[in-house]
């Protein structure tokens, strides 16, 4: 059981309270999500549950907190350790040691637990995450979505009872996203976990979850409820709820099996396909690869990739965690270059020419976004890009108003949320006008309205005629922006063409509309509600 | 709580009153042998001293966990910035010129008394531990650069002064630049004598006010220009990066300590 009588917490140095008056009760054994607006309060309100808020974060709290009795202000981050097991939005942020199995003996080893019962949970937990094979993997070789397997398992070697995860799956494929959250599923159903997780993208989760405790951010009170009570009062859904509400189905279905039945009663008006993509062929080559093969420490990353990307495309480059994504991305940016064959950027071999040359055209926003922030305020660092590339100060400031950053601008970037610092990275890099944009991973942790404020940005970006490229596992967001799409597969181009050829032939990287439809003419809500009759 | 602040002040007093006595005993034994160079200087005492320096400073960290001063997240970032600053020593310069010191001196001022001392004095023992830097000038070393730490949490907060905060810590910086030489040439100098020189050095059985002469002649001599360098360096630094150090080390100071309210 976990209840919040009446807390507020404001961090350090805060004008407002993140949580205001906030009461909340969570029965053992539920499966809980909690969601809101980036900067709402999500990541505070689980934290407090292990302590680490205000412990780790000081600040000024007040209010009554127990969890399974304890009160994790006086139990303290480790007192609690055994009872909350916490994985973070960033599983790097929680590893301590170089492999996985050391790693997940760490915590059990801070126990002073027998050897034996050592052995015996790790084999366990790295049966229920399906990663026995990575047992023995330095953790620094591995995806993100083995990394963030492997961080919930090294929480759970303590056999905690509640377990808390922040955005767990925010940079997981669709397929991983998934393992993880039916292991998830599995702990709270078989061994009555009870399991309090955040996270943007409700497409995936919000058919695990029991209730739905939404938080409005701004000190409002929450919102809690079944999920097919609460979604409806929400603005910004998944696509198939939001089919659900345009068309007034209820109650309102969940899965897209829910859906399924009342989709085909539908009366859709057999509509010619029509192509989003304007792939002119006449535009100039913005990006070649050739026959690119690239190896880490013996792992084949990249094997014999051919891709040729024209000036003015909005390219989606998919795959599963490992696929060389990340990889590419950091050749046609010139941090990697080419062991065998070869990479042009706007006319530049990467082979030869310096960095600064390429970064002058090329703007790459990694998948960490702090690996950009090093300034005391945002504005400070959208100003120190727009200095080193020789532009007028001035214009930076117009970035901040579209992509949600106005009000944070004189705060120091690192103190901000994840969401809040994606974007304040995103705008270091649009700040310096590349005609090429690359992006990692770029929503995650973005809410669905961020998710649209900054696909604008970058529809924008394409309007003048700059090439933005991104690496994503963001289905519905491919589905509603890209014109192209490149699925990667252990290190291969796979699939290579318009958005609507590609998701409507992939079983994991197909959109919810089109799983619901199974037909080629509808990847968004808007392509349904266009063709009702 | 106010127990264990006290024990912590009184374990940092009597580290130091021992460090005082250990500089200051050799002017008191009339038989001490001296030498023309300073290979006897403290041969015997030495490795007892950094003995005891260490369990001192073991001591104030036991006796401040649970206080408002040190906790285990004041401890990390102990052991990280003694870390640094054992490596930056390393960093050459001309004449006493050295990095060791702006850290003590800021981290003193911002986190306290303890947290001073304890930087400047193992981060001394690191960093003579990775160089090689190990002799009988070192607890006397460890216990100087702790003094540099600990005094500078006498300063009153200036925040509201802006620039010249760093300004005056600048100034402090001068100061410990020379005061740190004075302090530190005791360690070996009533062990040497050589009688060519012998109106700079010190003899058994001399009176105060001579001995004091004779030191003043000497530090001018010898210490002096080296001593320069050192302040120089000092001041400088703390100009150049003492602002942006101060404001990172008070962006953690605000995740010590939390406030619990009453419930409305």
């Amino acid at each position: 059981m976990i209840t919040f009588e009446h807390v507020t917490y404001t961090y350090p140095g805060a004008q407002r309270p993140v949580l205001k008056d906030l009461n909340l009760e969570i029965a053992d054994g539920e499966f809980v999500l909690v969601v809101g607006k980036s900067g709402a309060g999500k990541s505070t309100l689980l934290r407090c549950i292990n302590g680490l808020v205000p412990h780790f974060y000081g600040g000024t709290i007040s209010g009554t907190i127990r969890v399974q009795g304890l009160d994790p202000v006086r139990c303290q981050p480790r007192g609690m350790s055994t009872t909350v097991g916490f994985v973070f939005q960033d599983p790097e942020a929680q590893f301590v040691v170089d492999t996985v199995e050391a790693e997940l003996a760490f915590a059990m080893e801070n126990h002073a637990l027998p050897q034996a019962t050592m052995r015996k949970r790790i084999e366990e937990v790295l049966d229920q995450l399906s990663i026995a094979h990575l047992r023995d993997r330095r953790i620094n070789t591995l995806s993100g979505g083995e990394k963030q397997r492997v961080a919930i398992a090294s929480v759970l070697t303590l056999e905690p009872k509640i377990l808390v995860l922040d955005e767990p799956t925010s940079q997981l494929d669709p397929q991983a996203a998934e393992e993880v959250l039916t292991a998830l599923q599995k702990l709270n159903t078989d061994l009555g976990l009870t399991i309090v997780l955040s996270e943007h993208r409700l497409e995936r989760v919000v058919q695990y979850a029991d209730r739905i405790i939404y938080l409005p951010g701004e000190g409002q009170p929450p919102i809690e409820g079944a999920p097919q009570d609460v979604l409806p009062q929400l603005d910004l859904v998944p696509p198939l709820i939001k089919l659900g509400k345009a068309l007034g189905w209820k109650p309102l279905p969940l899965t897209v099996k829910d859906a399924r039945r009342k989709a085909l009663e539908l009366p859709l008006r057999p509509a010619p396909l029509t192509e989003r993509c304007a792939r002119s062929s006449d535009a100039p080559v913005e990006i070649l690869v050739e026959d690119l093969w690239y190896a880490y420490d013996g792992h084949m990353a990249l094997k014999g990739v051919h891709l040729e990307i024209r000036r003015g495309e909005f390219v989606a480059i998919m795959g599963r965690n490992g696929s060389g994504k990340t990889t590419l991305l950091k050749h046609l940016v010139g941090l990697l270059r080419p062991r065998r064959g070869a990479v042009q950027v706007h006319g530049m071999d990467t082979r030869r020419v310096p960095l600064e040359e390429i970064i002058s055209v090329v703007g790459y926003v990694p998948q960490n976004p702090n690996a950009l922030l090093f300034a005391e305020t945002v504005r400070e660092e959208l100003a120190f890009t727009r200095r080193s590339h020789g532009l007028p100060l001035e214009g930076g400031e117009a970035l901040l108003e579209p992509l949600g950053l106005a009000d944070h601008a004189e705060r120091y970037p690192r103190d901000l949320s994840v969401g809040e610092r994606q974007r304040v990275s995103l705008a270091a890099i649009l700040a310096a006008e590349p005609l090429i944009i690359l992006l990692d991973e770029p929503t995650r942790g973005l809410d669905y309205a961020q998710k649209q404020a900054l696909m604008r940005a970058l529809r924008a970006e394409q309007s003048k005629g700059h090439t933005v490229i991104l690496a994503t596992h963001d289905v519905e967001l491919v589905a509603a922006s890209a014109d192209r799409v490149i699925i990667l597969g252990d290190g291969e181009v796979v699939v290579d063409g318009s958005v609507r050829e590609v998701m409507t032939h992939s079983l994991i990287f197909s959109s919810q509309m089109n799983k619901l439809f199974r037909d080629d003419r509808y990847l968004t809500v808007e392509d349904v509600l266009g063709s009702l009759s | 709580m106010k127990l264990t602040r006290a024990l912590d002040r009184l374990i940092l007093a009597l580290a130091s009153l021992i460090g005082i006595v250990a500089f200051l005993y050799p002017f008191f034994i009339p038989t001490l042998p001296q030498a023309p160079v300073q290979n006897a200087a403290h041969a015997q005492d030495a490795p007892l001293m950094t003995i005891l320096i260490v369990v001192f400073c073991l001591g104030a960290i036991l006796a401040t966990q649970g206080t408002g001063e040190m906790n285990p997240k004041t401890v990390a970032i102990l052991g990280v910035l003694t870390a640094v600053n054992a490596v930056i020593r390393a960093v050459p310069g001309p004449a006493g010129f050295s990095l060791v010191f702006i850290l003590p001196i800021l981290c003193g001022y911002v986190y306290g008394a303890t947290f001073g001392f304890l930087l400047g004095a193992l981060s001394i023992l690191a960093s003579a531990l990775i160089g090689g830097g190990v002799g009988p000038w070192l607890p006397y070393q460890m216990l100087t650069t702790g003094w540099v730490g600990l005094t500078s949490s006498w300063l009153p907060d200036m925040r509201r002064w802006g620039k010249g905060e760093a300004l005056v810590l600048g100034f402090w910086g001068v100061v410990w630049g020379f005061v740190f030489g004075l302090i530190m040439n005791i360690w070996f100098w009533p062990y040497v004598y050589q009688p060519q020189q012998a109106q700079i050095y010190w003899q058994p059985g001399m009176s105060l006010g001579q001995t004091l002469r004779h030191y003043a002649l000497f530090y001018v001599l010898t210490s002096f220009w080296w001593d320069v360098g050192r302040a120089a360096a000092n001041a400088l630094l703390i100009w150049l990066f003492g602002p942006a150090i101060l404001k990172l080390l008070r962006r953690f100071q605000a995740r010590f300590h939390f406030v619990m309210l009453p419930s409305p």
